[in-house]
């Protein structure tokens, strides 16, 4: 079981490719690094690998399958920021039910305060709005997950409860987990295995 | 003389917001209690501190970009003198630089190479323009593009970009690095630094404080809105055993280059 990425290829301006012939597979229960410079394409190949972009060539198979409609969306896709993932009208409990109903239990392990749910995501800490969005890609049908820099707005002891908070989850629920960062630091802790996104221009170029 | 060399002193700040709760009840929440720092001329002093801690309304405080139901306490003094409401409006943007945390600062509908010129002198706002984009590594061509179309690093050094005039006495750059690379990352640091070295006080809030010592002289460690120390940036070495607070030690220790570890003491506050 995997979500696997085929011979990815990806622009936004024709013949200007971010990437090409990408191959990608994240297994189930499996943690992956993704690295590469700023403007590399990893936030364009984690929306492709989330659903929300359509690749020029190429194709994502979620456990074999093509993506299906109306079915809960099983990759989740947290975004690398987070004050632009979530609707600046609603407040935090409804941005949460929007995806579906946490209970106490998961609130807590992320820190996320009982009286932050009434309020508006502009009256919320950078951190404490990413932990909703956190908590939000949880859904119970979620079977993998892209972390596209989720913690760079994350104190050093923040960010450590809620890795293992997160890596502990995926490990229940046996969810593939793939890590966006450009820390290599922070890859080398988490990741079973690290790809670059550098790499596969280069060969590109070559 | 310490005190004529002072930019900026915030002392007692303590902030408030009045919350709607059920119809026209209301209640006031005050999740900044005690802060003080104070910056003098060719420092940077660096802003650590937990996520939620307030570092980012103690820089929309000395701004004046306070939300309408927020009310502020204490004082903030700047260049001697008591820096208030229409000090901050004449200022901001001009002495006083402000670089963001929020990427929803930047206009969505406007160019961002045009965000860039804003407020640069207008007989050379070009050349500058595509000068700061060079140094920050981006290429011309980004200059044509709308917010929505850059990465997540580019939106970042934007931001940067437009922080950068002449004649700023007081910068105080909210996160400005998390999600850049390398080069560009010593390329905003070095920033920093020149605009202390011309004699700027720079006030740096950031998560990353391996980098943020490679160039800060001060640091200033806050938690539930409250400074719990200021230290020199030496003092962030090896175990961290030269820091007052338990808690400074534990946020540099658990740096993913550090233990990665977290105290049971902070488990427990979690
Ligand atoms: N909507 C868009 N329209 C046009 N170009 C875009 C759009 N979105 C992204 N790009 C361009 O595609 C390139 C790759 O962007 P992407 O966001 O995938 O990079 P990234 O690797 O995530 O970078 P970062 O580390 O800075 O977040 C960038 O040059 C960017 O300007
Ligand atoms: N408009 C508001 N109304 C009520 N509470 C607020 C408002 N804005 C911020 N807060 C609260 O004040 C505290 C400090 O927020 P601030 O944004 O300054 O944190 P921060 O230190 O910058 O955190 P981060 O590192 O996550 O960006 C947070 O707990 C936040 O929930
Ligand atoms: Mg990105
Ligand atoms: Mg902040």
């Amino acid at each position: 079981m995997s979500l696997k990425g085929n011979e990815l290829g990806f622009y936004f301006k024709q013949d200007e490719w971010l990437f090409r012939n990408l191959n990608i597979e994240l297994s189930y229960g499996e943690i992956l690094g993704i690295s590469g410079y700023s403007g590399s394409g990893k936030t364009s190949l984690s929306r492709i690998l989330a659903n929300y972009l359509a690749p020029i060539e190429g194709t994502v198979e979620i456990d074999e399958k093509c993506f299906a409609k109306n079915e809960a969306q099983p990759v989740q896709l947290i975004f690398q920021h987070p004050e632009k993932a979530v609707n600046p009208k609603w407040r935090m409990k409804d941005v949460l039910k929007e995806s579906y109903e946490p209970d106490d239990a998961v609130l807590d392990r992320f820190g996320i305060k009982k009286e932050w749910l009434s309020r508006y995501p502009i009256e919320l800490s950078g951190g404490e709005l990413q932990r909703f969005c956190i908590v939000r890609a949880l859904h119970p049908n979620t079977k993998y997950i892209i972390a596209d820099e989720i913690t760079t707005m994350l104190d050093a002891v923040t960010q450590t409860a809620i890795w293992s908070e997160l890596l502990n989850v995926c490990q229940e629920r046996k969810i593939g987990l793939a890590v966006i960062s450009h820390e290599p630091a922070l890859l080398s802790r988490l990741c079973d295995r690290i790809i670059s996104l550098n790499v596969s221009v280069k060969k590109l170029g070559a | 003389m310490k005190k004529s060399n002072q930019i900026l002193s915030v002392q007692n700040l303590k902030i408030s917001f009045t919350q709607y709760v059920k119809g026209l009840n209301t209640r006031r929440i005050t999740p900044i209690k005690s802060l003080h720092v104070s910056i003098n001329a060719g420092e940077i002093m660096a802003v650590i501190g937990a996520s939620g801690s307030g570092k980012s309304l103690l820089a929309h405080a000395i701004l004046g970009i306070l939300p309408g139901n927020a009310t502020c306490d204490g004082d903030i003094i700047y260049c001697g003198e008591p820096l208030t409401a229409e000090k901050k409006i004449q200022l901001r943007g001009k002495e006083i630089s402000l670089i963001p945390q929020s990427v929803n600062y930047l206009d969505p509908l406007m160019r961002v190479a045009e965000q860039v010129k804003i407020g640069l002198p207008k007989k050379d706002a070009n050349k500058r323009q595509q000068e700061l984009f060079r140094r920050y590594g981006l290429k011309e061509k980004d200059g044509d593009l709308y917010p929505f179309q850059l990465s997540g690093g580019m939106l970042r050094r934007v931001l940067f970009a437009t922080s950068v005039r002449d004649n700023i006495k007081l910068v105080i750059a909210d996160e400005p690095t998390p999600g850049i690379h390398p080069e560009a990352l010593s390329a905003i640091l070095n920033q920093l630094r020149a605009f202390a070295d011309d004699g700027a006080a720079v006030m740096l809030i950031t998560h990353d404080i391996v980098s943020a010592l490679t160039v800060c002289d001060r640091v200033t460690v806050l938690k539930d809105g409250k400074t719990i120390e200021t230290a020199k940036a030496d003092k962030f070495s090896a175990d961290g055993k030269g820091l007052q607070h338990w808690y400074s030690r534990a946020l540099w220790n658990a740096l993913p280059q550090n233990s990665f570890s977290i105290y049971e003491e902070v488990q427990a506050c979690l």
